[in-house]
């Protein structure tokens, strides 16, 4: 589709060819108010009906015939030959239906949109901004505004209306350059701007008429009409009237109040120029062409024409829908469609953008907005980080400090439907979506694969491992001095989240073992074939943590995300829908081992790097992460039915300085929103124990029974069986000496 | 000295008679042939008279029978004399003496540690090492003791000695007695025979004083547990035996607990020492007042002070030797020491250098840490195996740079703590006497130097599940020493839930098993000591404890309890690691088992 040139100077000349404006009359000033006063007014409308005398007609109609008589009696005995063969070389004695078919067969532009799973519309997607409004859905007034001002005869010529260019050709003659009136049909137009081009010349205007004639053959009135009304660029990015309904007016075409339907019909001469967002002064003065036009046209009388002229014209500013409500989100979802509709072979010709797709996502508006509003209350954490960050040399060469981003995945761990997602902090500063489209370090919250694969090994939350400087193949793994020399549980090591006691597992459990298992659980980004992989040095995705998280959550099941349930077409014929739960899922743990990981999870909360939200321990579990000097901070925490996924780094990778973890800065913004989300919209469910699993309390350190100990859940069976060791012993020891015989 | 000097035959022989009092609560029948030999001896050689000799008690049940002479006592001071009560033993010493019409002057004999036998008390208070009787004469026995058990006396808690009882009247006199009482030659032989009887008398029961309160008053308990099953075996009951003092730990407490064991219970010996001053102030006052002490004390050093010293603890010198042995028959012969930086391991590593050196081996290094410290620990490492030695700084630099380089290609930051240069391992293994948890830390921490294999050697503090749980490969081979073999093989009363294997007790049992062993085994050699010495004068139960024989093959080497040096001959037991378990590899049961060089052979 060509867009018509809305700033070109090609416009046509106002008062188009509605003829009402006597000969030898001034036009309307442009800065004229828009209200004019009553009698001025009067006198307005009193110009309009004696322009619809017939006399005045009658007279310049025969002016006009008389000088085409002349013209056609010249042509005709001067060049009939030549004009017979000019005509023929201009094809007009060859036009196929096949020339036609591009406007007989137009499909209607129509934006697809976007919906939450609540059904309510947050974003759509046009090429060109186009909300098709079937003929029979147009409003009358509308309708008769458009035929007023555009083609008062449009009902009855056969496609070209020689009245209206004879019209037009004498106010030209008589007005001289700048008084040149449209003569086009509103065939003509649609003709023009679907099959040809904006060139003035006699040539282009045969053709144009010619294919007129043939297109009314094809297509009947009302469809025309359609076509017409839906197409054409109305300004403010709009294309059609339905789509200039909701641009200037925020409301659906069908909605329209006839003052309304006045002004946007006056916008067809020239969009730009009569935009009321950008003059509404003219705009308004247009407006009331337009109704001069449909009180000649007897489409008002005159009493509502005169009240329709004083009606102010409430517009509405228009807001971006997409940029507005959940802006990251309809951007995804528009690459999924994408995605989505490109596997479909029957489907690969519809676009998603003005394919007139019903799209319906799984984003939970409620969740959205609680996410978006937990990074908002987390500025001044986030800001602070920022003077935290190592400088950054900028595009322009200038050092600077990097901004400390944020984003937020929130996902249904039971279905894998996404749920919230926000991208950034803010999406006018940065479209950049870090949710699915960043690959980062997921630090130590990539350790839940390494302990899972050690629980499915025999290992036990009780195992003591002594916390000692490793290197394997000359990697050194960094643990904080102060962890150093002592000995821990496989428990503890986990919510203390240690590093070496990790490094020293993996090493046990084999390096591609703990790859393997990692991408059992749902991480699709590439892992590096390194033991830095173990603590998380590989890049993922949050979908990726997302995806790993829902297992815990989900007894095991790991459970594709989605984020589109069903597209639709206008009509609601379903084109693609998302496969059922269960078809998405795999059983990739068992529901005991996905429920001790919880149980370690739920101390990180508790006791671990994540005690600062110890106040949620009881309905959740978690685990944070923080890559190599903070440049990456993650909380990956769950509920069984709600998994949150925290980012909060900088996109130059700007180490962030101080005591900057994971905990710190991810997870407030992750208490902030699982907060509220408990309490708002979705109440935590219990974890339930699946039969199998016994717990008892266990020395946090040491591994054995000990009353008030750690809570730690084992296999059945697999439970410490000590309710002494020696370590604990030792430590109870003055000086440490053991069996201190020769202490004294 | 110049008392001294006045020795005679006549003298020693008056003596004799005159110090054979009854001082015993439980007198022994002897046959009146060994008491006319016992007389025949002093008259005949002429030779001065042993403690045991001067304060027999057979001499004096005898003399009692024959004079059935009631006295009243004196001399004490402060002491009232008391009536109708038995003839003290002075009295009967006195009559006795009048009896034979002897006029010589009495002396004593005296155990002094180092002096040959019949030198003069001075000359052997100057010497160390082996005892030896010496004679004394009035006056000296007056300056020694006299004044030792004044000195004590002052000590004894009022109330708890009552003067001028009947059983107090030997401790009267000598507690009266000065020096100037001796120039009165009337009164030098009541004198002499005062202090024979003091010093000699006992009441059969055994002292024990340990620090039942205070920081060690867990440990101490178990002792006494230890003790009381060892005494429940022969069917008694601890109190029968033992009278339990506590010293609370202090030392000056431990004295006065020693003043009321003396003065008021008139013990036979006295056991104790589990804090090293404890056993500094018994071993010196065993000396001064010539009772015998059983020290359950941890250096060997401890029973040097007297003669009548005696200790019965797990050996570290023993340890030692045990795995000097077993890493030589490895081919271990350069050792580095990594200890903590604290006393615990000062002796065994002492010990441990010079076994090593008497076997042809030497240390490497000795190098200490501070427990519990990585940094310190960290800093051993690294001088261990030389990775910051100053001529390794170019081989340093060139590691830098290229982990720098490196590093920057991959786009890295560059950690200046990855770069650890290769060991360089100049010894053949490491000796590490600290407990379990340190050698597994230091396992890693070698390894963590790129240190493969380490034969690793321990003590007895390496006994644990834990040292094997998780396994560490880098443990495989690693031998230790203790001085309990199978927990299984523990005397029935001692006996405890085995866990995993028999070499192992539940944790919390592992301490005190170690006392209580020790406490049963000074327990049963106090009843052997007692026994064999039941009617003797508490020399005489001194002087039987260097032959004392163990009961049964097990106990504490089988054969003499006490090896030369007066140290009961507690076992040593060799372990090795392998695949995850500890295994027991031998086992020695004492001084039998010495080789001729006295490094125990393992077998």
């Amino acid at each position: 589709m060509q867009k018509r040139d809305d700033d070109s100077g090609n416009e046509r000349p106002s008062g188009g060819h509605g003829g009402f404006v006597p000969f030898g009359q001034k036009k309307p000033a442009a800065q004229e108010p828009l209200t004019p006063p009553a009698k001025t007014l009067e006198r307005e409308l009193q110009r309009a009906s004696n322009a619809a005398r017939p006399r005045r007609k009658a007279s310049v109609f025969l002016r006009a015939a008389r000088m085409l008589f002349v013209c056609l009696a010249l042509a005709g005995a001067g060049g009939g030959w030549l004009g017979y063969k000019w005509l023929s070389e201009l094809g007009v004695f060859e036009i196929t239906d096949a020339q036609l078919d591009i406007i007989v067969q137009q499909k209607p532009l129509d934006n697809s949109e976007v919906f939450d799973r609540a059904g309510k519309k947050i974003g759509e997607y046009f090429d060109s901004y186009s909300v098709y409004v079937p003929f029979k859905e147009l409003p009358k007034d509308l309708v008769n505004a458009v035929v007023a001002i555009e083609d008062r005869n449009f009902w009855v010529h056969k496609g070209f209306d020689p009245r209206g260019m004879l019209r037009a050709t004498v106010a030209h003659v008589k007005g001289g350059i700048g008084s040149r009136q449209g003569a086009s049909t509103l065939t003509q137009q649609l003709v023009r701007h679907f099959l040809l081009t904006n060139e003035r010349s006699m040539a282009r205007k045969v053709k144009e008429i010619a294919l007129a004639i043939q297109l009314e053959k094809r297509l009947s009135k009302e469809k025309i009409l359609e076509l017409y009304v839906n197409s054409m660029f109305l300004g403010n990015g709009a294309y059609g009237v339905g789509a200039a309904a909701r641009r200037y007016f925020g409301k659906e075409a069908q909605a329209l109040l006839p003052h309304e339907s006045a002004l946007i019909a006056g916008l067809f001469q020239s969009p730009s120029r009569m935009n009321p967002t950008r003059n509404a002064k003219v705009a308004k003065s247009r407006q009331q062409q337009v109704l001069k036009a449909m009180y000649r046209a007897k489409f008002l009388t005159f009493q509502k024409a005169k009240d329709h002229f004083k009606e102010p014209l409430a517009y509405e500013e228009y807001v971006p829908m997409n940029a507005s409500i959940a802006p990251y989100w309809v951007d995804y979802i528009k690459e999924e469609a994408k995605k989505t509709l490109a596997k479909l072979e029957q489907e690969k010709k519809l676009k998603v953008g003005g394919s007139g797709l019903r799209i319906y996502t799984t984003l939970d508006l409620r969740l959205q907005r609680l996410a978006e509003q937990s990074l908002a209350d987390s500025s001044k954490l986030l800001d602070d980080a920022r003077e935290r960050t190592s400088p950054i040399k900028g595009k322009d060469g200038k050092v600077t400090q990097a901004t400390v981003e944020a984003s937020i995945l929130s996902v249904d761990p039971r279905t894998g439907e996404i749920l919230a997602m926000v991208g950034g902090r803010d999406y006018e500063k940065s479209k950049f979506n870090r949710t699915y489209q960043s690959l980062r370090s997921p630090g130590s919250s990539f350790k839940p694969v390494v302990y899972s694969l050690a629980l499915m090994n025999k290992w036990k939350w009780s195992d003591v491992i002594f916390v000692s400087p490793i290197t394997i193949n000359n990697y050194r793994p960094h643990t904080p001095n102060d962890d150093m020399l002592t000995e821990t549980t496989v428990m503890r090591s986990f919510y203390r989240s240690m590093n070496t006691p990790t490094v020293e597992l993996g090493q046990k459990l084999g390096l591609k073992k703990v790859m393997e298992h990692a991408r059992l659980l749902g991480i699709r980004a590439p892992i590096k074939e390194e033991f830095g992989s173990m603590l998380g040095s590989s890049d993922a995705t949050m979908m990726d943590m997302a995806r790993l998280y829902s297992v815990f959550a989900n007894q095991g099941k790991l459970t594709e995300l989605v984020s589109i349930t069903k597209i639709t077409d206008r009509a609601g014929k379903v084109v693609w829908a998302a496969p059922e739960v269960v078809e998405r899922q795999k059983q990739v743990l068992t529901p005991q081992i996905a429920y001790l990981m919880t149980q370690g999870m739920r101390a990180v909360l508790a006791m671990g790097t994540g005690y600062t939200s110890a106040h949620l321990s009881g309905v959740a579990a978690g685990k944070t992460g923080t890559s190599n000097d903070s440049t990456d901070n993650w909380f990956c925490g769950y509920a069984p039915n709600l998994a949150t996924i925290v980012w909060v780094g900088t996109d130059e990778h700007a180490s962030i300085h101080g005591d900057t973890t994971g905990g710190k800065l991810a997870l407030p913004i992750w208490d902030k929103f699982m907060t509220k989300a408990f309490t708002e919209v979705a109440k935590p469910q219990p974890f339930t124990a699946p039969s199998g699993v016994v717990w008892t309390s266990i020395h946090p350190k040491f591994g054995n029974r000990a009353e008030g100990g750690v809570k730690m859940f084992f296999l059945k069976g697999n439970e410490p069986a000590a309710d002494a060791s020696a370590l604990e012993v030792l430590s109870q020891t003055t000086e440490g000496g053991y069996r201190d015989v020769f202490a004294h | 000295m110049s008392s001294l000097t006045k020795l005679t035959p006549h003298l020693a022989l008056a003596a004799i008679f005159a110090l054979a009092s009854g001082c015993f609560s439980k007198p022994k029948r002897v046959h009146p042939d060994d008491l006319a030999l016992e007389s025949k001896k002093g008259h005949k050689g002429g030779k001065p008279m042993t403690m045991e000799e001067v304060s027999g008690y057979p001499t004096s049940e005898r003399r009692t029978k024959r004079l059935g002479k009631k006295t009243a006592p004196k001399g004490a001071p402060g002491v009232k004399a008391s009536e109708g009560h038995l003839p003290s033993a002075a009295d009967r010493n006195e009559a006795w003496a009048q009896e034979l019409g002897s006029q010589a002057e009495p002396t004593a004999s005296v155990l002094l540690p180092g002096a040959p036998a019949g030198t003069t008390a001075p000359a052997a208070s100057a010497a160390t090492g082996a005892s030896s009787e010496v004679q004394m004469g009035c006056q000296e026995l007056v300056d020694k003791f006299a004044a030792s058990y004044r000195k004590l006396y002052a000590m004894v808690p009022t109330g708890t000695y009552v003067p001028g009882a009947a059983e107090n009247q030997a401790l009267d006199r000598m507690l009266a007695a000065q020096p100037a009482d001796c120039a009165d030659s009337g009164r030098r032989r009541e004198i002499v025979q005062a202090i024979s009887n003091a010093v000699g008398q006992h009441g059969g029961k055994v002292g024990v004083i340990l620090p039942l309160g205070g920081n060690r008053a867990k440990l101490a308990n178990f002792i006494v547990q230890g003790m009381r099953a060892a005494l429940q075996e022969s069917g008694k009951k601890l109190e029968d035996v033992i009278i339990l003092k506590d010293s609370g730990g202090v030392a000056k407490t431990a004295e006065i607990k020693l003043a009321e064991l003396v003065f008021k219970d008139k013990v036979a010996m006295v056991m104790g020492g589990l804090e090293k001053p404890e056993a500094d102030v018994l071993a010196a006052w065993s000396k001064d007042l010539q009772i015998p002490v059983l020290l359950l004390a941890r250096d060997r050093e401890s029973v040097n002070p007297s003669p009548l010293a005696f200790r019965v603890y797990p050996d570290e010198k023993r340890l030692a030797e045990t795995l000097v042995a077993a890493a030589v028959k490895r081919g271990l012969k350069r050792v580095a020491i990594v200890r903590p930086d604290n006393h615990k391991s000062d002796k065994i590593s002492d010990y441990f250098k010079k076994a090593l050196a008497a076997q042809g081996g030497a240390v490497a290094f000795d190098l200490m840490y501070t427990p519990g410290n990585f940094d310190s620990m960290q800093g051993v490492g690294r001088q261990l195996f030389q990775t910051e030695a100053q001529e390794r700084l170019d081989e340093y630099r060139k590691a830098y740079k290229k982990a720098q380089k490196k590093a920057a290609e991959e786009g890295q930051p560059f950690d200046p703590r990855m770069v650890v240069l290769k060991p360089i391992v100049a010894f053949d293994a490491a000796f590490i006497p600290d407990d379990f948890r340190t050698v597994r830390h230091f396992a890693k921490l070698f390894k963590y130097h790129m240190v493969d294999k380490l034969p690793l050697i321990g003590n007895h503090e390496w006994r644990s599940p834990a040292l094997v749980e998780p396994w560490d490969e880098f443990l495989n081979g690693a031998i230790f020493a203790d001085f309990i073999g199978s927990y299984g093989k523990l005397p029935q009363q001692l006996a405890t839930e085995t866990v995993g294997s028999q070499f192992f007790v539940k944790p919390s049992e592992v301490v005190p098993t170690d006392f209580k062993l020790i406490g049963y085994r000074a327990a049963r050699v106090l009843k052997l000591a007692v026994a064999n010495a039941a009617g003797q004068p508490r020399r005489a139960v001194a002087q039987a404890l260097p032959g004392l024989a163990s009961d049964s093959p097990g106990f504490l080497g089988g054969g003499k309890i006490f090896d030369e040096g007066r140290h009961a001959n507690w076992p040593t037991y060799l372990f090795s690691v392998a695949k995850g378990e500890i295994v027991l590899e031998s086992e020695n049961q004492g001084v039998s088992a010495l080789s001729a060089n006295g490094v125990v052979a393992s077998r």
